[in-house]
């Protein structure tokens, strides 16, 4: 629910039942005025009458229309007091119903209202008392029914009896109340819209504010005025400079650390070299045992992981820099893979695994990054090799199409185990690590591979993966080719 | 005449290495340590730089102009430490001719090396001699011990495509575009006319079919020195 709805109704909710108790509280006021006036008014009619009939029985027969109708309708003005009998309030012939009948209560006075049954009986009860003389005072009833106010009386004087019947309508409350009213409730309503509107349009545009402060590095919001709307602007100002100075202090020492990553692989990338001169000199080494030979292969194969390592740490610190745009360049392929292939050999050789390599003739220039290129097809050749078996082979295949919107393709094949093909229909998706792939295959396979998607779409190619007719892995990256070629 | 190597390298270790691998291939090998002393050197004298980048006294990138500048332009293969395309293309912008990003083995060292002082002799019309088997492109002859073999077309070109490169496998997919199909559109040759093919053409080849090597995964090659 909006402000502007919450304010509209709880208005509405205080406006109408405030007006709804001012009105009943008018004519309750009247209603009490109305009704002592309607039984002194009644009373003193039923007098007057009665003193006509004893004067008529008196001198005179009483006339048939006096005895039996002993209440006529005030039609007339002049039967009404001149004062009104209800307070302050407005009489007219509507304001009374007066009601008639004969002395047998069969006949009702023919211009007479309906009386309600239950107001008939008590009147019939009554006036058979009076005339059996057990009427010792006047006997008054006050009905109040749903349509007004009755009055209800039957006296006896002298074996003569009258009854009458008045009945009040219930009092509404006059047009200028109405008027009044609905005047108030409707400056309530226009108060709370006309108030409630400019909170919402300021809170609105904080909002904005806010919202476009946040995207350009939490920025100060502009402060209006000097309520709370401003107290809450100030606030966000000064959680914003606090998040500025975390976020500058996060990014130095996000700063920091990748320097020490790139310094700490410029600095193992040396010694590293030389390992692997020594290793790759025992290899040469004719005269070692068996033993010997074994355990220079496991090293070469230790120190090959330890190059890929260092490899996918620069090209993770490369690829977590933020802002940093990917650095591509036309650039041939076929040494490219020709280099890498080169680079894996030793390794390959210490696994007892063959790694074959077939490029085309032509130069294959594609718009990559080489670095990043070479990392991810070299994670795939890493892969290939360390999870086949000895006696395993592993082929690289680079292809292009020769059409103008050509396509270069760089598979990898194995002959190992392959994978599950559950693990494969995972294995190109980006944030899927194989954990079944990786209990057999236990380590670095994880950001070997997130690191080769993450450049395929860096570089806008597209890395898949299939099950090779070998029964192992194809692992596929392809992209666009330039069309200088 | 053995060609000359010069090997800029400030880390002492590896320095050694490099020119021990070098010289171990046969390599004329002078070694030095710091940037003005590369530039101190008759650069046109050499066969090849091996240059790191990170020098004392005159950085890499000075070497590489210097090199550039000589009156007979020296191939120059730089090392670099940092896995930095930025750097290394800037290297490559100055003229370098290839790089080697450390860490890296010898072998690659060598490929790369050799890669570069090898003869441009990929579109030789001359003959190609492997063993006692000589394949002419020219005259489409092939030749075993001086004795001509009768090759179908298509099983001359297959060799031919084999001996345009000898000792690198060529794949399948491009021994089919060469020789199995004049209409370079159709890739989808059944493979196992691809075998049929080399199956025969090493039958009529007899013991030098040993030349034409199976490469798994990929296709076949020429084999120079089996």
């Amino acid at each position: 629910m909006t402000i502007r709805t919450r304010l509209i109704m709880v208005s509405l909710l205080v406006a109408i039942p405030t007006a709804g108790g001012f009105a009943g509280y008018l004519t309750a006021e009247r209603w009490k005025a109305g009704s002592s006036g309607l039984v002194q008014w009644t009373e003193a009619q039923l007098h007057n009458l009665l003193f006509q009939v004893n004067c008529v029985r008196r001198g005179h027969t009483p006339t048939e229309t006096a005895r039996n109708y002993v209440l006529v309708q005030p039609t007339d003005r002049s039967v009404l007091p001149d004062s009104s009998p209800f307070g302050s309030g407005r009489v007219d012939e509507t304001s009374f119903r007066l009601f008639a009948f004969d002395e047998t209560l069969q006949k009702p006075f023919p211009a007479s209202a309906v009386v309600p049954a239950v107001i008939f009986e008590g009147l019939a009860a009554d006036a058979g008392r009076a005339l059996a003389g057990e009427d010792q005072g006047p006997m008054a009833r006050l009905y109040s029914l749903h349509q007004g106010l009755w009055y209800v009386k039957a006296t006896g004087l002298g074996g003569n009896c009258a009854f009458a019947v008045a009945t009040m309508e219930r009092p509404l409350p006059t047009l200028w109340e109405g008027t009044a009213l609905a005047t108030m409730i409707g400056a309530v309503f226009l108060a709370a819209l006309v108030s409630g509107g400019t909170v919402v349009r300021r809170v609105r545009r904080l909002t904005r504010h806010v919202r476009q402060s946040a995207e350009e590095g939490y920025e100060p919001v502009p402060v209006e005025g000097r309520d709370e709307l401003a107290t809450l602007a100030s606030a966000f100002n000064d959680a914003g400079a606090g998040l500025r100075r975390q976020l500058d202090e996060v990014g130095r020492r996000e700063q920091t650390l990748r320097e020490f990553v790139a310094n700490t692989g410029h600095d193992i990338a040396t010694p590293l070299s030389v390992l692997q001169g020594h290793l790759s000199a025992l290899e040469r080494e004719t005269t070692l045992t068996d033993a010997a030979r074994a355990d220079v292969a496991a090293a070469i194969g230790e120190a090959d992981h330890l190059r890929s390592i260092l490899g996918n740490l620069a090209a993770t610190a490369k690829l977590e820099t933020p802002g940093w745009i990917v650095d591509v360049r036309a650039t041939d392929l076929v040494p490219l893979v020709e280099r890498l292939v080169d680079r894996h050999q030793p390794a390959a050789r210490a696994a007892g695994v063959e790694l074959n390599l077939a490029v085309p003739r032509d130069p294959v220039v594609a718009e990559v990054d080489a670095t990043l290129f070479e990392q991810a097809v070299g994670n795939l050749v890493d892969n290939a090799i360390r999870y086949n078996r000895r006696g395993g082979h592993v082929a690289v295949l680079l292809d292009a199409t020769d059409a103008a919107d050509g396509r270069f393709a760089v598979s990898v094949t194995d002959d190992g185990p392959g994978v599950s093909d559950e693990s494969l229909a995972h294995l190109g998706e980006r944030h899927f690590r194989a954990d079944e792939a990786r209990s057999r295959r236990p380590e670095g396979q994880g950001i070997g591979l997130a690191i080769a998607r993450e450049v395929a779409d860096r570089l806008d190619c597209t890395l898949s993966f299939r099950r090779a007719d070998s029964g192992g892995l194809t692992a596929e990256l392809t992209g666009s080719i330039s069309i200088a070629r | 005449m053995t060609p000359r190597v010069l090997v800029v390298e400030d880390d002492e270790p590896l320095g050694r290495q490099v020119e021990g691998t070098l010289t171990g291939a046969g390599y004329d090998v002078r070694r030095v340590r710091r940037g003005d002393e590369a530039l101190d050197q008759d650069l046109a004298s050499y066969a090849l730089v091996v240059l790191d980048l990170m020098l004392p006294g005159a950085h890499g990138l000075d070497v590489l102009r210097a090199a550039r500048r000589a009156d007979l332009p020296v191939p120059v293969l730089v090392l670099s430490a940092r896995a930095d395309t930025a750097d290394k293309v800037r290297a490559l912008e100055l003229g370098a001719d290839d790089y080697l990003t450390k860490p890296f083995w010898p072998e690659e060292l060598l490929a790369r090396v050799r890669a570069r002082l090898r003869r441009p002799a990929l579109e030789t019309p001359e003959p190609v001699r492997v063993g006692s088997l000589v394949i002419d492109p020219v005259a489409r002859v092939v030749t075993i011990e001086n004795g001509p073999v009768d090759l179908t077309r298509v099983e001359f070109d297959l060799l031919a495509a084999l001996a345009r490169r000898p000792g690198a496998a060529v794949s399948r997919a491009a021994l089919v575009r060469h020789a199995l199909t004049a209409d370079p559109a159709i890739d989808d040759v059944d493979d196992r006319a691809l075998d049929a093919h080399v199956s025969r053409l090493r039958r009529k080849l007899g013991p030098a079919a040993r030349h034409v090597a199976t490469v798994w995964g990929v296709g076949y090659r020429l084999e120079v020195d089996p």
